[in-house]
């Protein structure tokens, strides 16, 4: 038979009364509090009625401590460990008077922890924001609709959800101390909840908390295997652009640098993508051609693309077009460094370039690309 | 309405303040005084004695003396004689005010009219 066992524990923190109702149900049941950490954890004993209190902590020193929880066992009352900001005390004698006998002064006690708990809400909350602000520094990467499309969109609603749920676990918190507070100060005393159902409510909320972890990590799996990438020699034909050898054929003959394709399947985009590059002489191709879940993804992303080229080059030239072929199309042009891009539906097609050809030359080529994977 | 602190003491802080009135005591000392006192009527939980001690010598109500070991005992300070004086008064007036309530109603004939004194 097992002496230690774990269980799963109300988490209500400010609601100290049906933790109490719930440890005295445990201690009838033969378990005596042990430690109280993710999952609370309990010694064996022998079944017995007996009164629990949580007790806020008070600021005492060692000495002051050490005098008071003689005064408490003296009273009846034996010190079994901590939990959130309360000292736990279990009385196995039915006579001693309750740790608490005054609900007006028990007030102050609970005044004392409700300071605490707003400090403690308050600088949370201020670290929950910077973590929420680092996850968000996507938006302001030039790249948002892209990183939103490709699966961070699922990461930012999993921020958003926790930040919000956890905000509306620090006002629960702090307005359920502030509650039992004022319902102390006027003579109430501290009323207790039903255990079973708190444990029930916490179950729920552990099964919860576990599917988001689980659909989050599996998000962050299906992302992961959703990129391939390969050199470009194994790339399946026709290649989603229009390729250096077309656009230059002589800065295209010597070797290159870097000759790469790379694919990513996503829930709202389907990338493919084409490097090539070469230092000496100097030429490149990046292409990318992507098919998005909706027409106003692709508006976005075909705007967030030319504003990154034109963020980069502020006095390029921009020639918009009119062709039947596209539904928006527009060469950008600043010495060698030039960029196409273009949308037809749900695609959107950038090639960006390093050459002395001029992509205007290539329309029909860019025009075929779309059709081809359209 | 939660009342305003130490405005209006409870029974539990009349009696702490009490304690300490004629000698120093120790927390041990005083449950047991205000025990013996009300003959077990007013109880006193540690978790009661101690808040109530932490927080009067916060208002400079009480103040330790000496400590020895485990053991911290408390003096009454000028301050707290005079809380305690001004409670005593205020609960004379009560006592007063229910007095002689309570003759009149003894007075009052049962239909509610107040009785002949001829």
């Amino acid at each position: 038979m097992k002496d230690r066992r774990r269980f799963l524990a109300p988490r209500d923190l400010w609601d100290a009364g049906t933790i109490e109702a719930w440890l005295e149900e445990k201690a009838a049941q033969g378990w005596i509090l042990e430690k109280w950490g993710i999952s609370a954890r309990f010694e064996r004993i022998d079944p017995c009625r007996c009164r629990v209190r949580l007790d806020p902590k008070d600021r005492r020193n060692r000495q002051q401590q050490a005098e008071a929880e003689t005064l408490y066992r003296d009273m009846g009352w034996r010190w079994n460990g901590t939990l959130w900001f309360y000292d736990v005390y279990y009385c196995f004698d039915p006579t001693a008077s309750d740790l608490y006998t005054d609900p007006e002064t028990q007030a102050w006690a609970w005044g004392k922890l409700l300071k605490r708990a707003l400090w403690r809400s308050g600088l949370s909350g201020l670290l929950l924001l910077l973590w929420a602000a680092l996850q968000f520094d996507g938006l302001w990467s030039g790249h948002a609709v892209q990183l939103f499309l490709m699966g961070m969109w699922a990461i930012w609603l999993f921020v958003i959800l926790y930040v919000v749920r956890e905000v509306w676990e620090a006002v629960r918190t702090v307005w359920g101390i502030r509650r039992l507070k004022r319902r102390l100060a006027a003579g109430v005393p501290m009323e207790r909840g039903d255990p079973a159902r708190a444990v029930r409510r916490q179950r729920i909320r552990q099964i919860a908390d576990w599917t988001a972890i689980a659909l989050l990590a599996g998000w962050i799996l299906v992302i992961a295997c959703g990129r391939e990438e390969m050199p470009l020699s194994d790339a399946p034909s026709p290649l989603p652009c229009v390729a250096l050898e077309a656009l230059d054929p002589e800065a295209a003959g010597p070797e290159l640098d870097i000759a790469r394709y790379e694919t990513f399947d996503g829930l709202l985009i389907q990338s493919r993508r084409v490097t090539q590059f070469r230092w000496q002489p100097s030429a490149s191709v990046q292409a990318e051609l992507d098919r998005v879940a909706l027409v106003s993804f692709a508006e976005a992303l075909y705007r967030e693309r030319v504003g990154a080229f034109l963020d980069a080059w502020p006095n390029a030239e921009v020639r918009e077009l009119t062709d039947g072929r596209f539904d928006q199309a527009v060469v950008i042009g600043a010495g060698k460094n030039q960029l196409f891009a273009a949308r037809l539906g749900r695609m959107v097609l950038t090639e960006r370039a390093e050459t002395d050809t001029d992509l205007m030359d290539h329309l029909d080529g860019f025009a075929a690309v779309l059709v081809e994977f359209q | 309405m939660a009342r305003e602190p130490l405005k209006v003491l409870t029974e539990s802080m009349f009696y702490v303040l009490l304690s300490l009135l004629r000698q120093e005591r120790c927390g041990t000392e005083i449950v047991q005084y205000v025990d013996d006192a009300t003959a077990g009527r007013v109880p006193l939980g540690p978790g009661t004695l101690y808040t109530i001690l932490a927080k009067f010598q916060e208002e400079g109500l009480i103040r330790e003396t000496a400590v020895e070991g485990r053991k911290r005992t408390y003096a009454i300070t000028d301050r707290g004689r005079a809380l305690f004086r001004q409670e005593l008064s205020r609960l004379r007036l009560c006592v007063g005010d229910g007095e002689r309530e309570e003759r009149a109603a003894e007075n009052l004939l049962p239909g509610g009219r107040e009785e002949d004194p001829s």
